[in-house]
């Protein structure tokens, strides 16, 4: 065969390959969603069908209306969204900062700021949740918020973007032309930072909405979960109704993936950031 | 005179951030090395110090213990399983980069990841269901027993591997797909021209290459994986629902001590050895690659 | 038999066509220089020859074979890349070594044929270390080394010397010639210098926009270049073009200043052409068609007086072997061999025979 089709087969058969291997990465989840649409009696079944016999939207409608699963999603959300904007402006803030103004005072607040980076959250938010409470905060949204209002990680990379494509001269220019500070932050840094904030955006929400330590400890009232808390706690409450917890996770699931294959790229971009953090 | 201007901006601008960084982390941080050394049953409005004690006492424990060896062997079982097939899928995805279908997997294998954790579990749990679940349909199909997946002690860790394995792959083909992406395109045609096939030359060049990524990925699954809790809160509760009572992971012994047993310092203290299980493993990736001389 | 034979080559990436139809051969130990302008197509050749792309028509041989479907590692070729593409992560020895690793040769075997070559390329202590460690000169011999073990039948060379300072390339250029005649394999080599090409090869081809111009040897291009492309490519410094008019059957060229040019023409039409002027064929005194030029500038070396003086509005480049001082703006008369003098169609730049 010549070596132009042996290329050929090869590409094709590795095509084939990553395909099936794509399609079982992708199957539990398959089936989450397809026991979503299965009717209680049929979850029982033994040997389990892959795909519901009686498609049904009941367990859709009830997990919609007789659940708090909706509160957990607005607790979700607003946490996430609220989370979102703090740790954006703290960290373009503060890594402008960092990156442009090399004081002494400064960098010694730079390096605590990395020192405390490795530190995992777990480690600490014992004592952050007596803070919460103390502050009568448990059990809201601004208990929630207390943990994520600012990310390291978020700091690190907007000062590494800031040192990399904004040049001393553009700033020098905008001071000598006698723009105050914050105005240069603005309208000069701001705008050239778009890139590196969006994609930092799109890691906070998922940083904020996928947690769990810290929100099962700082919830405890149903009204109160988010929603992974709400769903782990789901399987006490509502155990033998198996496709009424598929459904639910099923609910939670779709959007956030769906959001990603729209949003690939910004994802894409602040996981790969991490990646070079070093 | 201007510099002492901007030199007052600056420290105006950050003083929020640190001030939120202060109170939110680094406080929290300092307390925690406080408490491990005391004494608090979170009742009293005493706190005794007791020196190392609480240390001491963590590793006579039965309970630490067994979390911290299934933690270990989660988060290195984990990492042993995520970093070969990640290269190796990353490998396969790069080399299909020009297919028209490459977009569409490196989406699908990034969704696990997305998805976030209670739900990803939900859905394994279900496969793993001794009763209910098709992993024990398809073993049965296949003339084997069905297994008691999440009750056994030692087959409910290797659900959880599987599963953290499951969302950690996606992180670590797209950062393995990076590097690859960085690699010189005529190291690898020279290795063409001197006669190596498609796989010689991803053993012998790619992945040397990309040691230094695999160092990171190595570390950061790890000290991920030492963190777990969510999987094994849902994959591991029994059947009144009790969380993580089959496989007992450190942050969930951690907080058990706390809230449960009313132990704040015991429990301050586990944070501690946490802490510093992070560190030296931060501290080994530094250096072997400060020892090859990085990049 | 290594000869290696060029059929109607033609490469296209995306629908549009960079190589159209090239042939030529190249008979067996010779060395070739592939030479032209960026993107005029003499890598993509190098590239088709190694397999390191795909022939979209023609046919390429080696000896009697035709390698169009070969896998490179089996074409027995060996290349070495402009930037050396050494292995970084392996040593010296493991570099040069590779390719018989995969073949699976013994460990006695591997680095016997290393050494030889390594001793051959004056490398034998850096056997050792690591690519980042040498210097330019030296990963240039570990490339070549790395070519030698697997003693291919052709070499092929991309722009091998363009990284390497202008005192190094000199001696390098040395270095390969001396090489080739040592190992007499058939060699291509790719570059876009011509000085390089002059200096070091058998058989020069010249390329433009995916075309042959010329093939042939050195001095061939350099006394009878085929167009006006390959004459002002050829030499330096470029030659001088200048339009000037003549008539069928007459001695004379006459440039747009109305200075004559004593010339005979064997231009088989009345009108315009190019006349082509090298700088070192222009003299102060002696025999030969005269003209005058007004000097603009002057640089003096040492041993040559390099100046650029204007000739019927057009600035030319004279090279003269002498000290030669005189003030900028004078007029001064020069002379040239008229059978140097060449001239061009000036529709399609086609030398006119003499």
């Amino acid at each position: 065969m010549s070596a132009r089709a042996r290329v050929r087969r090869t590409n094709f058969m590795l095509d084939i390959l990553l395909f099936v291997i794509c399609i079982l990465l992708l199957t539990p989840l398959i089936l989450l969603i397809a026991n979503g649409f299965k009717t209680p009696q049929e979850m029982l079944v033994w040997p389990p069908t892959l795909f519901p016999k009686d498609p049904t939207l009941q367990n859709f409608h009830k997990v919609f209306t007789e659940t708090p699963l909706l509160q957990w999603m607005f607790n979700s959300f607003a946490f996430a969204i609220l989370s979102t904007i703090a740790i954006v402006s703290t960290s373009a803030l503060a890594g402008y900062i960092i990156g442009k103004f090399p004081f002494r005072s400064i960098n010694i607040i730079f390096v605590l700021f990395l020192a405390t980076a490795i530190i995992p959250f777990e480690v600490y938010m014992i004592p952050l949740y007596f803070q919460v409470k103390a502050l009568g905060l448990l059990n809201s949204i601004g208990g929630l918020l207390v943990g994520y209002l600012v990310m390291s990680f978020g700091i690190f990379l907007i000062r590494q973007n800031v040192i990399a494509s904004i040049p001393d001269e553009l700033l020098e220019a905008a001071r000598i032309d006698g723009a105050g500070e914050l105005w240069i932050f603005c309208y000069v840094v701001l705008p050239l930072l778009r890139g590196p904030l969006a994609a930092l955006a799109v890691l906070a929400f998922f940083q904020a909405w996928t947690a769990f330590a810290w929100p099962i400890i700082v919830t405890t009232r149903k009204a109160s979960f988010t929603i992974e808390v709400g769903l782990a706690n789901f399987q006490s409450a509502y155990t033998i109704d198996l496709s009424l917890l598929s459904a639910a996770s099923a609910a939670v699931m779709v959007p956030s993936v769906l959001a990603f294959v729209l949003l690939r790229r910004n994802f894409v971009e602040g996981i790969a950031a991490s990646g070079m953090k070093d | 005179m201007l510099r002492r201007k901007r030199f007052w901006f600056a420290i105006m601008a950050i003083l929020p951030t640190f001030a939120i960084f202060g109170w939110v982390r680094l406080f929290p941080i300092i307390e925690t090395l406080r408490l491990s050394m005391h004494e608090w049953n979170l009742l009293s409005k005493n706190k005794p110090f007791v020196g190392f004690q609480n240390f001491i006492e963590l590793f006579g424990d039965n309970q630490f213990l067994d979390a911290l060896s299934n933690t270990a062997i989660i988060a290195f079982g984990a990492m042993a399983v995520t970093i070969p097939m990640s290269l190796v899928l990353a490998a396969i995805i790069y080399h299909r980069t020009r297919s028209r279908f490459a977009g569409f997997y490196e989406t699908a294998v990034f969704i696990p990841h997305v998805v976030s954790l209670v739900p990803a579990a939900m859905a394994w749990k279900w496969i793993f269901d001794a009763k209910l679940g098709p992993l024990n349909a398809v073993i049965v199909g296949l003339g084997g027993n069905a297994l008691p997946w999440l009750f056994d002690p030692v087959l409910s860790v290797i659900c959880i591997i599987l599963l953290v394995s499951w969302q950690t792959l996606g992180y670590g083909v797209l950062i393995y797909l990076v590097g690859f992406r960085n690699l010189p395109k005529s190291v690898f045609e020279a290795a063409q021209l001197d006669g190596a096939s498609g796989v010689q030359s991803f053993l012998y060049m790619s992945a040397p290459l990309l040691k230094p990524i695999t160092l990171y990925v190595s570390v950061v699954t790890l000290i991920s994986g030492f963190n777990v809790y969510a999987q094994a809160y849902v994959l591991a509760s029994d059947t009144q629902g009790a969380p993580g009572r089959q496989v007992r992971v450190l942050v969930l012994d951690m907080l058990e001590n706390s809230f449960q047993n009313f132990r704040v310092g015991y429990a301050a203290a586990e944070a501690v050895i946490l802490l510093s299980i992070v560190l030296m493993l931060t501290m080994i990736q530094f250096g072997l690659l400060r020892g090859k001389g990085g990049r | 038999m290594a000869t290696v034979e060029i059929n109607e080559l033609r490469k296209s990436f995306d629908d549009v066509e960079t190589l159209h139809g090239i042939s030529f051969s190249i008979p067996d130990g010779a060395f070739v220089a592939l030479v032209g302008p960026s993107g005029c197509g003499k890598s993509t050749i190098l590239r088709l020859v190694a397999g390191l792309e795909e022939i979209t028509s023609g046919d390429i041989y080696i000896g009697d074979n035709i390698i169009n479907d070969i896998e490179p590692k089996d074409r027995n070729i060996a290349m070495v890349f402009q930037n050396y593409a050494l292995y970084p992560h392996l040593t010296v020895a493991q570099n040069m070594g590779f390719s018989l690793k995969l073949l699976k040769k013994s460990k006695v075997e591997i680095e016997r044929a290393v050494k030889e070559a390594a001793e051959i390329l004056g490398i034998g202590e850096l056997l050792h270390r690591l690519p980042k460690q040498l210097s330019g000169g030296q990963r240039q011999r570990v490339a070549m080394g790395r070519a030698i073990v697997r003693q291919p039948q052709v070499f092929l060379f991309d722009e091998p010397l363009s990284n390497l300072d202008a005192k190094l390339r000199v001696q390098m250029r040395a270095e390969l010639k001396a090489l080739h005649r040592r190992l007499a394999t058939t060699t291509i080599y790719v570059t876009h210098d011509q000085i390089e090409a002059m200096t070091m090869a058998d058989i020069v081809v010249v390329m433009r926009d995916g075309n042959v111009e010329q093939v042939g040897r050195p001095l061939e291009l350099y006394d009878k270049p085929v167009n006006q492309f390959v004459a002002g490519f050829i030499g330096s410094p470029a030659m001088g073009f200048l339009p000037a008019t003549t008539k069928v059957g007459s001695n004379e060229m006459v440039f747009s200043d109305g200075q004559v040019l004593s010339k005979p023409t064997y231009a088989t039409l009345d009108g315009g052409y190019i006349i082509g002027l090298r700088p070192e064929h222009i003299r102060l005194g002696g025999d030969g068609a005269s003209f005058k030029a007004t000097i603009e500038a002057s640089e003096q070396t040492g041993s040559e007086t390099m100046l650029v003086a204007r000739l019927a509005d057009q600035e030319i480049t004279i090279l003269l072997r002498e000290r030669f001082d005189t003030p900028i703006g004078d007029v001064h008369a020069f002379v040239i061999d008229p059978t140097a003098v060449q001239v061009f169609d000036s529709k399609t730049g086609a030398r006119l025979e003499t």
